[in-house]
């Protein structure tokens, strides 16, 4: 009996102890961070892609401050996260399951959530051949090139030149994934352009084109479903008899005239040279595989230039080229190569076209000058037509008293205003109208979010909970004293025609203030806790 | 093909300089020609006579000037224009209708290029590779490329073609080269057969050569020298076997020590008699390249300049001194040298003379003295008599380039000392046949170049003043007279048509290459910079 | 540790169980004719085996722990079936860290069991039960992203379902004492999601739901008793 009783407990804490052995996913034992967690703001939503659960976690905005929340698993071995230009859509890269022992371990891919309805979140995954941590959207919202970008390492071998563009408009019955294998003497892709809409013989095309560390590549995107895709043209840079690498540093892009479909032009920055490539998209030999062939020109500008860009002056069409080392611009006639020193009143560094903005109907174009070093002071703006005596009509300066880092643009309807970010302490909102700068000071380094609506700007410290919103109409700053610190804020739309400002707090599970981002209170702002809690069970 | 040397650059006019003293000493790769220095197609001086100071005050005018051409210019085939690059040892060639660039590999250093006539399918050109001591014959058609190597003797730095594309004859102009000693006689030359039938063979000829060229039936060659005449038998037999030999030397001058760099000689283009011309002579000489005999053509006076139309049939001489041209009918002036016609142009100062090409006209002119005019002559045919007119300009008168169909003519001026405007120099545009008032155009530099298209209703003139960084090309149309400049963004260093693709194109100064090119009919230039750049633009064309 | 803390107390029992050998009256019968009436006080353990996912955030492992009292009373006699019914409550509780927040999760379980015997033996007697009752349970989130934590609490209806028997192991002329181990399954409504921070009423602020799913506490269980009868 006692033995019976004995082996009968016995028996019972030995399956007790099997079946109690149970546990829970490994998730809940990790804790968020915030190098293992991005916070994206799209138009319409925030998402915390948590790379420790695999998912995007995306918080949707609603009435009284309301916080809808959805998962979306995005793969394992997060890569990389971008959001659409439009801010529409997400894109995530991911690994996959690295190394994969079975079949149902995940490959690598790349994740679109698409959040321009927020009341339908919609996930679509490509799953890609090998995992790659490059990503370029194009501006369109159609294209994404995934490219191995050289700085994660994700397999033992890889082959940086095969870039995968995944069609999100691919029609019915093509493949949205394409594969294309850049032809290569050496280089490695280091950045990817979708190029804007160019006339070209054929007709209109999408064009990508990739800088590699010694040449540039023009893929034609819009013949990249044919049976047999077009190949690239490779233009190489290095004239082959020299050990010099000519990397490129940058592409810009021109058209051309409206009545021609031979004159788009793309020009081409080369890193520590003094030489500025142009390529023609000329007419090509009838037989051959593309409409199109890039006639060279190389035209030194005296100096190694830090910025190019396109400009219509009163003679014609110009590549400009910022030449800091000569406080100078140097435009370059595209037809004959012949060079016009632009004397500058400081080595500016950068340059934006403004002139759609200043002056809509002017035929020739304006730009604002900037610097991104401390060497020089303020902004200048730069009128390229000619007065008599003197060419490219005037310079004029805006003396900041102080290094500007950093220009902002403010989306329409307010395209006019810039704000600047200075070196220093302190923002300057720029009126391109009226050429007026309005200071604003700050008690620390401030990071600034435009809202998508032009109306007003948010700045804060990172890390901080001090909280200011500006409104870009009177420059009036309204304080926001939040009780926890602040990582990031996003001016999200609301479903019901409103906008909330969402404040993220990056400690613990992840938290977020939300508030009405037309009347920032935060007696009426709500607090939310352990967002990346949710959602896991 | 046939090839246009008239398309290609003005002959024997190709580069002016004038008073352009910081261009005068530049090496190769400019055609620019240095005022005072001796010149002449035909010259055989070597460079130590001539006017070695300008502006010098004698009491006789000066000689006529005139300047030579560069081969290491680019050449221009039927659709191509051929670039060489002595540094990277290719050559670039660039379809001037697509602009389109490749480039081929040559020998080591090719410089001095040459268009070889070649059928109207094909465009062939050959290189002097001045570092490998031999030459590369290029041939383009709708196959591809092909290149082929042909030895040539060291120093060679000019080239002849035979008209039928056969022969090419590589020698060394001693006015190409620099500090020539007077032991360096420069007196081998290579033939070669570019069709493989005989291998390239090196021939001595005279002392320095000064010219050479061929039979039009191309069975014979001819390098004029300061020994005389070198006659060279392109299917001849000898001693060595089949293959081009040197028959024979005929002298030209009655004396051995008579200064050689005084004379002018043109043959005629069948290869029978050559004329000589001697500064302050009134007479020519013809020689017979066949018999060695001689025939003396007095004129009036000592004759300043003398011309050979393109088809042989007569030369006219000028006669300064009395203002007369005299038209000398060939051959019929070698049995009757008393038989010529006389044309006094009373009134005018005429020193030089330049047939069209159709032979029936030519342009007399002088640059010896500043003279704002040049007469345009009817040589007259038959029972016509000749005749002449005179053309007002506005601009002493450097250099005067008819076209092909002799109704227009370009002039390039030096500017007049009493003019005040800030221009450098001018040329002008005159419709000589229709008799219409010459249009003057300005420039900013110094006219330094100029080609004629074929069809005689285009003309590209390019300007270069390398101080104040002023280039440009400008386009001429005639017979409207319409004129449009081009800047450049480098020195130009040469120019010429492209007849098969209607455009012109501008060489110019640039490490990576650059030329320009200009449409004629629609007058937009495209340049094109970075052949070896252009050439290495991988499109998937070809595995 | 909650594996081991139980292994150990059934093992305690056993080892005593084999110790001590209460001595038997010799009056007494082996076997049994009728059902004994008496009144039941036990006390011991609960081992709850909770696989609901919604249970991850508060323990890294699917077991709760709860201490159980009850009471019973014959109330029916049949030769030697017997129905009695009862009162319990299990009360425990159990924390874990949830991706670095602290949490807590206070479980109550009340329950009106009616047992039905089957008398084997004088010390030996069968049991099945049904125990239909409440459940209340406080699920507390402390994580970093808040200062103040976050609280759900609340009541649902449950019930266990269960057999066992008791084996007696003391037997004296007044109370006997029994080692009952038992085994069933736990019925539990869900609790509804939702925690939020324990502020003061009157405090202004508004505050998001921490949308965590409430726990459905069902699953087997094994209960381990000292009974006591009299």
């Amino acid at each position: 009996m006692k033995r019976l009783f004995a082996l009968t407990l016995c028996a019972m804490s030995c399956a007790t102890i099997a079946v109690g052995c149970g546990d829970r996913p490994d998730v809940w034992d990790e804790a968020p961070s915030a190098s293992k967690t991005k916070v994206v703001g799209l138009a319409g939503a925030v998402a915390l892609v948590d790379d420790v659960t695999h998912r995007a976690v995306m918080l949707l905005p609603r009435e009284d401050q309301q916080l809808d929340r959805a998962s979306f698993p995005v793969g394992k071995g997060v890569l990389r996260v971008e959001a659409s230009p439009d801010r529409k859509r997400l894109l995530v890269l991911s690994s996959g399951d690295v190394p994969r022992r079975t079949s149902k371990d995940e490959r690598p891919s790349l994740t679109v959530i698409d959040a321009s309805d927020a009341s339908r979140l919609k996930s679509r995954r490509f799953e890609l051949a090998a995992p790659r941590s490059g990503l370029s959207v194009d501006p369109r919202g159609r294209w994404v090139a995934v490219f191995a970008a050289g700085d994660v390492a994700t397999t033992f071998v890889e082959n940086p030149n095969e870039i995968v563009l995944v069609d999100l408009e691919a029609p019915a019955g093509a493949s949205p994934t394409i594969t294309a294998t850049l032809r290569s003497f050496g280089g490695r892709p280091e950045r990817v352009t979708f190029a804007p809409t160019l006339t070209l013989p054929e007709g209109p095309r999408r064009l990508l084109v990739v800088e590699t560390d010694q040449d540039v590549s023009l893929l034609d995107l819009d013949h990249q479903h044919d049976a047999v895709p077009r190949p690239e043209i490779t233009v190489r840079l290095s004239p082959g008899g020299s050990t010099k690498p000519m990397r490129p540093a940058g592409v810009t892009f021109h058209d051309g005239s409206p009545s021609r479909n031979d004159d788009a032009r793309i020009g081409v920055r080369i890193s520590g040279d003094s030489n500025v490539v142009t390529l023609e998209l000329a007419a090509a030999t009838p037989g051959g595989p593309h409409d199109f062939s890039p006639k060279i020109n190389l035209t030194d500008v005296g100096g190694v230039p830090s910025d190019l860009a396109f400009v219509q002056t009163d003679g014609g069409l110009r590549l400009a080229a910022l030449v800091p080392s000569l406080s100078s611009a140097v435009l370059v006639e595209t037809e004959t190569s012949i060079t016009t020193v632009v004397k500058l009143p400081a080595p500016y560094q950068r340059l934006s076209l403004i002139t759609d903005v200043v002056e809509r109907t002017a035929l020739t174009d304006v730009a604002l000058l900037w610097n991104a070093t401390t060497s020089s002071s303020g902004v200048a703006f730069w009128a390229l037509g000619k007065t008599a005596g003197q060419p490219y009509r005037s310079v004029e300066v805006l003396n900041l008293g102080g290094s500007v880092v950093g220009v902002r643009d403010v989306p329409a309807p307010r395209a006019e205003l810039k704000v600047l970010e200075s070196g220093g302490r302190g923002l300057f909102v720029l009126d391109l109208a009226s050429r007026t700068a309005a200071p604003l000071t700050t008690l620390g380094k401030a990071t600034v979010t435009i809202s998508p609506d032009a109306e007003r700007m948010w700045a804060f410290q990172v890390g901080e909970s001090r909280l200011s919103s500006i409104d870009l109409d009177k420059l009036h700053p309204t304080p926001v004293v939040i009780d926890r610190a602040i990582q990031s804020v996003h001016d999200v739309a609301r479903g019901d025609g409103g906008r909330s400002l969402i404040a993220i707090h990056a400690r613990g599970a992840f938290g977020a203030t939300v508030f009405d981002a037309r009347a920032a209170d935060t007696a009426y702002s709500r607090l939310y806790s352990g967002l990346l809690l949710e959602g896991l069970q | 093909m046939q090839l246009d040397r008239r398309a290609l650059i003005a002959p024997a006019t190709l580069c002016l300089l004038l008073g352009y003293t910081a261009c005068g000493a530049d090496s190769a790769g400019s055609s620019d020609f240095a005022p005072g220095a001796p010149g002449g197609a035909a010259d055989a001086g070597t460079g130590g006579g001539g006017y070695a100071d300008t502006g010098a005050v004698d009491t006789a005018p000066p000689p006529e000037r005139e300047v030579e051409s560069s081969y290491e210019s680019p050449v221009a085939t039927g659709r191509y224009v051929w670039i060489a690059n002595p540094k990277s040892g290719r050559v670039a060639y660039i379809d001037a209708t697509t602009l389109a660039v490749n480039v081929v590999e040559a020998g080591n250093a090719p410089t001095y290029l040459a268009a070889v006539p070649s059928p109207p399918d094909q465009d062939v050109a050959i290189t002097l590779n001045v570092l490998s001591d031999d030459a590369t014959l290029l041939r383009k058609t709708s196959a591809g490329l092909t290149a082929k190597t042909f030895s040539t003797h060291h120093g060679a730095n000019a080239w002849k073609l035979s008209a039928d594309g056969r022969w090419a004859i590589a020698w060394t102009d001693a006015k190409g080269v620099k500090s020539a000693g007077k032991t360096e006689g420069f007196q081998d030359l290579t033939v070669v057969d570019l069709t493989e039938k005989v291998p390239p063979t090196v021939l001595a000829v005279g002392y320095r050569p000064v010219t050479v060229g061929f039979t039009r039936d191309a069975k014979s060659a001819w390098a004029v020298t300061q020994d005389g005449i070198t006659i060279i038998s392109l299917e001849g037999t000898g001693l060595e076997g089949s293959g081009p030999l040197v028959t024979k030397n005929v002298p030209i001058a009655d004396k051995p020590l008579e200064d050689t760099g005084t004379r002018d000689v043109s043959v005629t283009p069948d290869g029978t008699w050559a004329l000589i011309r001697r500064d302050g002579e009134k007479n020519i000489g013809l020689v017979s390249l066949l018999t060695g005999s001689r025939v003396t053509v007095t004129l009036s006076g000592p004759v300043t300049d003398l011309d050979l139309s393109e088809d042989g049939s007569r030369a006219v001489a000028v006669v300064r001194d009395t203002s007369e041209v005299a038209i000398l009918p060939l051959p019929g002036i070698t049995t009757k040298p008393d038989t010529f016609t006389v044309v006094p142009i009373t009134g005018e100062t005429i020193g030089s003379v330049s047939i069209a090409k159709t032979g029936t006209t030519a342009v007399l002119y002088t640059n010896a003295v500043p003279t704002e005019r040049f007469t345009v002559l009817k040589l007259g045919s038959g029972t016509e008599a000749p005749s002449f007119q005179v053309q007002k300009l506005y601009s002493p008168v450097l250099a005067v380039f008819p076209t092909d169909d002799a109704k227009n003519a370009v002039v390039l001026h030096e500017k007049s000392k009493t003019d005040t405007s800030t221009r450098a120099a001018a040329f002008s545009v005159v419709p000589i046949a229709a008799g219409l008032p010459a249009k003057i155009v300005g420039t900013d530099a110094f006219p330094m170049a100029v080609a004629l298209a074929p069809t005689s209703d285009r003309a590209v003139i390019t300007e270069r003043d390398d101080t104040r960084k002023i280039y440009g090309a400008f386009l001429a149309k005639m017979p409207s007279l319409a004129v449009e400049r081009y800047p450049l963004a480098s020195p130009p260093i040469a120019v010429g048509i492209v007849a098969g693709a209607k455009r012109a194109y501008v060489a110019q100064e640039h490490p990576e290459g650059r030329i320009t090119f200009i449409d004629l009919d629609g007058g937009t230039a495209r340049t094109l910079t970075g052949f070896e750049l252009s050439a290495r633009v991988v499109d998937g064309s070809k595995p | 540790m909650n594996k081991w803390i139980f292994a150990l107390s059934l093992a305690l029992p056993a080892t005593a169980s084999a110790a001590e050998t209460p001595a038997v009256p010799p009056a007494a019968s082996a076997t049994q004719s009728e059902a004994p009436r008496f009144w039941a006080i036990d006390a011991g353990l609960r081992y709850g085996f909770i696989r609901d996912a919604a249970f991850d955030p508060y323990s890294d492992s699917d077991l709760l722990l709860q201490g159980t009292v009850g009471v019973s009373r014959t109330a029916l006699v049949a030769d030697r079936f017997s129905l009695a019914p009862g009162l319990r409550w299990d009360s425990g509780s159990t924390r874990a860290t949830a991706r670095g927040a602290d949490t807590l999760l206070l479980v109550h379980r009340v329950t009106m069991p009616v047992e039905g015997r089957f008398h084997l033996h004088r010390r030996i007697y069968a049991f099945g039960r049904v125990a239909p009752g409440a459940l209340w349970q406080r699920a507390t989130v402390q994580d970093a992203s808040l200062p103040e934590t976050s609280k759900s609490s609340g009541w649902v209806f449950a019930g266990d379902l269960s057999a066992g028997a008791s084996l007696m192991f003391i037997d004296t002329r007044g109370p006997k004492f029994w080692f009952t181990p038992e085994i069933g399954y736990a019925f539990a409504a869900r609790r509804s999601g939702g925690l939020s921070p324990d502020v003061g009423d009157d405090d202004p602020r508004q505050f998001g739901t921490l949308q965590l799913s409430g726990t459905k506490l069902s699953g087997w269980f094994f209960r381990a008793n000292v009974t006591a009868t009299f």
